[in-house]
Formats: C-alpha cells, structure tokens, sequence
C-alpha cells in the first residue's frame, strides 16, 4: 500500500508540475504577471522545493492519513497484534516503535518526492531557461523537511488515536480525513481574526493558523510568495512559528496520549 | 516448583456478559494439559488473558510464578502462543515475517531457519504469507510460536486445518517439545487428539470450568462395568438386577452394562461365581472423550466435579 499511495501522489504532483508549464509555456496570457512570476518559480530552483513543501503538506496530508490508518489499523484487521504483543508486551514500546516507524516512511517519501520534483524542474526548466539549485536552498531542505513533517504530524496522530480507540482502520481512516476537512472549514474564522483581541488569540490557538505559519515559512524559505495565488491570503494574524511549533506539539502530545492510552487500556480480541 | 500456569478467580466480564467466571486452574511444568469447550465458551478469552492481550475483569493469572498483569514481560519471556488463527502480514514471507517477529522480541535471526524446518516449511519460507494454504498457516504459526524456544507453548486448535498426515506431524512434534520438558496448553476442538495427547484436561463451559482432571480419570469415572458372561446372560440379568448395590444391568451386543462403582469389579465377579455363571470378561466401561465432553457439556451441573 506504501508504495501504490507513494506512486499517486508523485503522479499528481507531476500533473501539477505540467499543468504549470503547460501554463506558463502555452498560455501566459491566462494568467497575472504576479500568478506567471509564481508559476514560472515552482518550475525553477530553489522555488521548486517550496512547490514540493506545497504538495506534501496538501494532498499529502490527506495520503499521510491513509497510511497512518493502514499502519496501525492493519494489525487489528489481520490480528497481527495477537502474533506481536505476547512476544513484546510493552504496548507503549510498540506503539511507538510503529509511530517511528510511520515518520521515517513519510521522510523517506519527502525525500523522494523532493528529488522527483527536482528532476522535473531540471525538465521543465531546461524548456523555460531556468535555473539549478543552490548550496543556500539544499541547506535549507533538512529544517524545511522537519517543518514539513510537524504539519502532518498532528493529522497522524490524531488518525493514529481514532485507529486504536476504534480498533479499526476504517474509523482511523474516517476520523483522520473529517479532522482535515473540519480542519480546512474552519479556516473560515481567519476572517473573524481580523477583529483582533480576544478573536486573534483564539483563532491563533487552533491548529490550522499554526500550520499555516509553518507551511508560510515553507514557502518564503525557497522564495515562493503565498499570496501571489491566493491573493486573500494574509500572514498578518498567524502566530508566530515558535508559538505555532509549541501550539502544534501540545497539539500532537494530547493525540498521541490519546492513543498511547487507549492502546494500553483495550483488549485485543479480534480485528474488524 | 511454579506451575507453568496458574489462575485464581480469574474472572472476564463484558457489560453484563460473564466470559469467564472465576476460573482457577492450575497446569503443572512439562505436562500437556488440554483445555475444552464449546464455541463460546470462554476458551480464547481464557488464553488471551493468560498472554497479556485481554485484562481480566478480576482474579490473578501467573506463568511460571509471575504475574502476567503486573509483570507481562517477565511472565511471557518463556511464552510461546498461537491463539485463534495464525496472524500474519500478508505481503510478507513466511520467513520475512519470522524474521520480524524475531526482530520485535530481541531474538537471533538464525532462529527463524531452525523453525521453519522444524515445521517443515524451509522450501516454502520465501513465498508470500496470502499465498499460503490453511495447513501452511497454522504451521507457520507453531514455528511463531516456538521462536523464542518456550518453556510454555500455548496452542489454539494447531492442527486445524492440516491434512491427517499434517496433523501427525504436528501431534509427533508436540509430544516431542513435551519430552524435552516443555509444557503444552493445548485448546483443540479435535477430541481424539486431545486424548491421544493429553495427561490432564479441563472443560470449560458458559466460562466456568465443569471438569478437571487427568483424561483416564475422568473417563473412567462412574462409568460402570461391562461383563461378558460365559454362558446364561439371562440368568445373570436377574441375579445383578436383584442385588441392591446394582443400578441397573443393560444388555448391549452380548454383554452386560453394569451400573456400579468401577471399583466393584471384584464383587460382580464374585457374585456371578456364586451363582455358578462364569465370568468371561470384566472392564470398566470407558468411554471416548468426546461422549464424555458432549455429556458433560450438555448438562454441566450433573457433572462437575
């Protein structure tokens, strides 16, 4: 399954990539100086890696919460836990382990995702006359990496939870989407930030707005400007991104404990 | 020295639903103890609290003298189990998933080679786990199972599934880890099996257990005698329905069952010399466990003992 999702979505991420350059090299016209100079970046070093960035934590989120649910909710469909946990009763050990586990595919799949994106720039690139990658951009790629994955980290975790406690891939894989989707809807209350005060404080508590401060910095880091396609986009009531870091680890702390506890608390019978 | 297993009370209950209800029983090293009943009796909900997977509503449970709740890593260090189906990865190998499961559990991985022909699936180790046949699952799951080389193996119906010359096999190796000292607790629906194998049983029913004891024991118990008389059946008839310590006498197929206490085999022989009628041939009159466990679990509280 790892393997099929990581295809897809390299496979939509290339369309993306072709859908810029068919844009930019085809039909400029369709599109504002500011959309074309942004277009015309995604396609070129170092703005393709924050393209990339882009995607992960997009479209990759929604892939990032299939795999979590297959993960953990495999074992209870196959009954593997009954195999595993007499040999290795510490749950919370095991729990974690899986997790690790989970992180090190979802770099793994960044890292290739990176290099794919990497080589269609040097492909698109060559048509449109662009540039190669810099010593400045790769170096930024470990920390822009680690943003990346705190981004999609509270979707897995809280995808992981719903897995255990309804010992079920399917209410993992259920729970993990709608999170998104409640997630992306409530976006909305970024208006009523604007008032400022109290409305700031709280709209700068809820997960999205710290995200957006992460996948932001993402993008200004390999020189991409959010608003030059969404043009409503303001990073004025974003928290800051030590705020937004500390935000989404309390965040992923309280899912996990979720998860952790309910691993230790459930009996194993057998799966659904 | 420890039992392999112990229980005391160990009580499971589900809402309203008692799975198992205050169940002691006690498994002695080395021995291979049967453990029976009828779907739904309580069996896997038994075993999964003695591995750790299922906590127990009340009582204690212990392994070897540890405690599986308080310290389930002690308790089922010298474990090995296979409960319910075997579960496996399906996109794995047969040995891909030993090896995984050696690697989980901190043991070598020359192991996982040592098991596999121990359960004779070294030629097909490398094919995937989905493409194995039932008989080839269950022996993978034994080979799981003796990973860890267990002092306790605890195995749900491990033959399941086997073609007879399978479960031969698998019946030969379970009495040979016995003689190296190893306890078996073996759950079997197969009672012909469970004969063969085990010195001592329990059967479990609506989670409490209705009989425990050694299987000849328990075979044997009340049973009666069958007699076959040398001549003048009918005579001996009413001589053994006149005597008051007799039951009953039913005629079966030229010989008689005699309802008494096993133990009085001397006296119908003296009985029957008494009235000058030989006796041909005396026996208690054993039955098959699967007679007795079809009787004791249809009508439990007549038998418990």
């Amino acid at each position: 399954m790892t393997w099929i999702l990581l295809a897809v979505f390299l496979a939509f991420m290339t369309l993306q990539f072709m859908a810029f350059w068919f844009f930019v090299a085809f039909v400029p016209g369709l599109l504002t100086p500011s959309q074309l100079a942004d277009f015309e970046q995604r396609l070129a070093f170092p703005g393709v890696f924050g393209a990339v960035f882009g995607h992960v934590n997009g479209l990759g989120g929604i892939f990032a919460v299939v795999l979590a649910a297959g993960f953990v909710g495999g074992d209870y469909g196959w009954g593997t836990l009954r195999t595993y946990l007499p040999r290795q009763p510490n749950r919370t050990r095991y729990l974690l382990a899986k997790l690790a586990a989970l992180l090190l595919a979802l770099l793994a799949a960044m890292l290739i995702a990176l290099a794919c994106g990497a080589l269609l720039a040097v492909l698109f690139g060559t048509s449109l006359g662009t540039s190669m990658p810099t010593v400045a951009s790769i170096i930024q790629l470990p920390l822009a990496m680690l943003r990346a994955l705190l981004v999609l980290l509270p979707y897995v975790l809280i995808t992981i939870a719903a897995t255990v406690y309804g010992r079920s891939l399917i209410v993992g894989l259920v729970v993990g989407i709608l999170f998104q989707l409640v997630d992306i809807a409530l976006g909305v209350v970024a208006l009523v930030a604007q008032l400022g005060g109290v409305w700031q404080m709280l709209y700068q508590l809820m997960i999205q707005a710290n995200i957006a401060t992460l996948t932001n910095l993402n993008s200004t880091a390999f020189g991409l400007d959010p608003a030059a396609i969404n043009q409503r986009f303001d990073p004025a009531p974003l928290p800051p991104p030590v705020q937004a870091i500390i935000v989404i680890v309390i965040y992923c702390a309280s899912f996990l404990a979720t998860a952790l506890w309910s691993f230790q608390r459930h009996d194993i019978t057998s799966g659904t | 020295m420890q039992p392999a297993i112990r229980t005391s009370k160990l009580t499971k209950r589900y809402g309203t639903r008692l799975a198992v209800d205050a169940l002691d029983l006690e498994v002695h090293q080395g021995e291979i103890f049967g453990f029976l009943g009828p779907n739904g009796a309580g069996k896997t909900t038994t075993i999964g609290m003695l591995l750790g997977l299922v906590a127990p509503t009340s009582g204690e449970a212990a392994l070897f003298g540890h405690d599986v709740i308080a310290a389930p890593a002690v308790a089922l260090r010298e474990v090995g189990a296979m409960i319910e189906t075997p579960a496996f990865y399906p996109y794995l190998s047969g040995r891909d998933n030993l090896r995984a499961l050696a690697l989980a559990s901190g043991l070598p991985a020359q192991r996982v080679g040592e098991v596999l022909a121990t359960v004779g699936l070294s030629e097909r180790g490398n094919d995937r786990f989905r493409a194995y046949s039932l008989g080839m699952r269950q022996r993978l799951g034994v080979a799981a199972a003796l990973l860890g080389d267990p002092r306790l193996l605890i195995l749900d119906e491990p033959t399941n599934g086997l073609d007879p010359a399978g479960q031969q096999e698998i019946r030969t190796l379970i009495r040979g880890l016995a003689r190296d000292g190893r306890t078996i607790f073996l759950c079997s629906h197969t009672l012909g099996e469970v004969e063969q194998l085990c010195g001592r049983v329990a059967i479990l029913k609506a989670g409490a257990i209705v009989a425990q004891g050694e299987v000849a024991e328990l075979l044997r118990r009340g049973r009666g005698l069958r007699v076959r008389v040398a001549a003048d059946e009918a005579r001996a008839i009413t001589i053994l329905r006149a005597t008051a310590w007799v039951a009953s006498v039913t005629p079966d197929n030229g010989v008689l069952l005699v309802d008494v206490p096993a133990d009085r085999a001397a006296d119908v022989t003296m009985l029957l010399a008494s009235h000058s009628i030989a006796v041909a041939e005396i026996r208690a009159n054993e039955e098959r466990l699967e007679a007795f466990f079809l009787e004791i679990t249809a009508d439990a509280s007549a038998h418990s003992i």
